[in-house]
């Protein structure tokens, strides 16, 4: 593996108040990522997976410790340039999907590139290419809610590789997906990281996505319980 | 990696909007609202302001209709907003900044604005077609009449101030999060 890591975590911790008691939802965790992994962060729910993923995402600002992406500390980033990173560096992949109900498949996934500051045409061509990409060229003129959990599951993963980012985070990409429909994806997902390297993190309780992965990272109670190596 | 921002312009702001207002069923109650002010507006015009007890009496329907025509839309973005609370939190996610957010919202008050004052420019001609025969198309006060667009597009964007405030506030995680 390569010496620089994509993305370093030094001691970060990120605290919340709750009804007078800090909740501890990360607490000193130190974790690299390297370009081109697929790493699969387990961990039972309030493990901290969803609060790292915001603040490697720049959504969140830490209690304490720092987030590197590409060299960069983010807290060094204002909001502008963070919308940035989260546009053009990161792609996002949620449990539920998470699509815009008022724009076809097509569109959601030529939205990013919006922000991106590509003309609409050209993001509109881009998405098309990558809902070939993902198996959907017979569905880009449907609405969200004309299409299957797992085709919207595509969708999302199209929009999130649209920008061409480094690092998709995904959280519970298969959460809300039957068995077989949940297999597709992270074949797709893993096609993705081989053929366009792309590294993905994913959040996820699924034993296939684990199987799968280069590294399994075990958090528990805000703090990394063990590295398991592939 | 510095220095560097997201994009939304206004074109980008109409087109989502636009999607926005068909795809939503919202958009017809705040186009009558404000096409109901509208016409009362256009139907004085066209009639002219008429005597001194005339003239209070209008005056007074007026404003009542611009008020509620406000509050009304004010409350139905509102509500808009809040239906859309994940959706905002997702394209903050994917790079929109608040005022990417503020001005989609304004956008959408806008053309909502311009429909609405287009079809209460409609209406008042309608009414005054009704209830004055006599009144020949020559002599209309075109000026006048086209003063409802500005008219019509303010009332609806000035009502949207706060619900374009508060989605522009939202925070992503806590949206993310938000169950509707």
């Amino acid at each position: 593996m390569k010496s620089e890591p994509l993305i370093e975590v030094v001691d970060l911790a990120r605290y919340y108040e709750m009804a007078g008691t800090i909740i501890k939802a990360l607490d000193g965790v130190n974790l690299e990522f390297y370009r081109g992994e697929y790493v699969s962060i387990v961990g039972p729910s309030g493990s901290g997976k969803t609060t790292l993923f915001n603040l490697i995402g720049g959504l969140d600002r830490p209690t304490r410790g720092k987030v590197y992406v590409d060299g960069v500390d983010l807290a060094e980033l204002d909001s502008y340039e963070l919308a940035w990173l989260r546009c053009r560096k990161i792609g996002y992949i949620f449990q539920n999907f998470n699509l815009i109900g008022v724009l076809t498949a097509l569109e959601n996934v030529a939205l990013p590139t919006i922000f991106a500051g590509l003309p609409w045409e050209e993001g509109l061509r881009k998405a098309e290419e990558l809902l070939r990409l993902v198996g959907l060229s017979d569905r880009l003129r449907h609405l969200p809610s004309e299409l299957s959990a797992g085709q919207q599951q595509r969708v999302a993963i199209a929009r999130a590789m649209v920008n061409d980012p480094d690092i998709i985070l995904a959280d519970e990409p298969t959460g809300n997906l039957d068995h077989e429909t949940g297999s597709r994806i992270i074949g797709l997902l893993q096609r993705l990281n081989r053929e366009r390297g792309v590294t993905i993190i994913a959040a996820t309780h699924d034993v296939e996505m684990i199987e799968g992965s280069d590294r399994v990272v075990w958090l528990r109670d805000g703090r990394v319980e063990k590295i398991e190596v592939k | 990696m510095t220095g560097d921002s997201t994009h939304f312009g206004l074109i980008d702001a109409f087109r989502l909007g636009l999607r926005y207002i068909r795809g939503r069923g919202q958009a017809p109650v705040n186009i009558a609202s404000i096409s109901l002010a509208s016409a009362f507006y256009a139907y004085m015009v066209l009639m002219g302001i008429g005597t001194q007890t005339l003239r209070t009496y209008r005056l007074w329907l007026l404003s009542v209709a611009v008020v509620v025509a406000a509050v009304s839309m004010a409350t139905v973005m509102l509500i808009s907003v809040y239906e859309r609370y994940r959706e905002i939190g997702v394209l903050k996610c994917l790079g929109a900044l608040d005022r990417h957010v503020f001005l989609l919202l304004i956008v959408e008050a806008l053309i909502q604005g311009l429909i609405g004052g287009g079809i209460g420019i409609l209406l008042g001609f309608a009414s005054t077609l009704i209830s004055n025969t006599s009144t020949p198309l020559s002599g209309v006060n075109y000026l006048g009449l086209s003063s409802t667009l500005p008219l019509s597009t303010l009332i609806s964007m000035a009502s949207s101030l706060y619900p374009a405030y508060r989605a522009m506030r939202l925070n992503p995680i806590e949206a993310l999060r938000y169950e509707v």
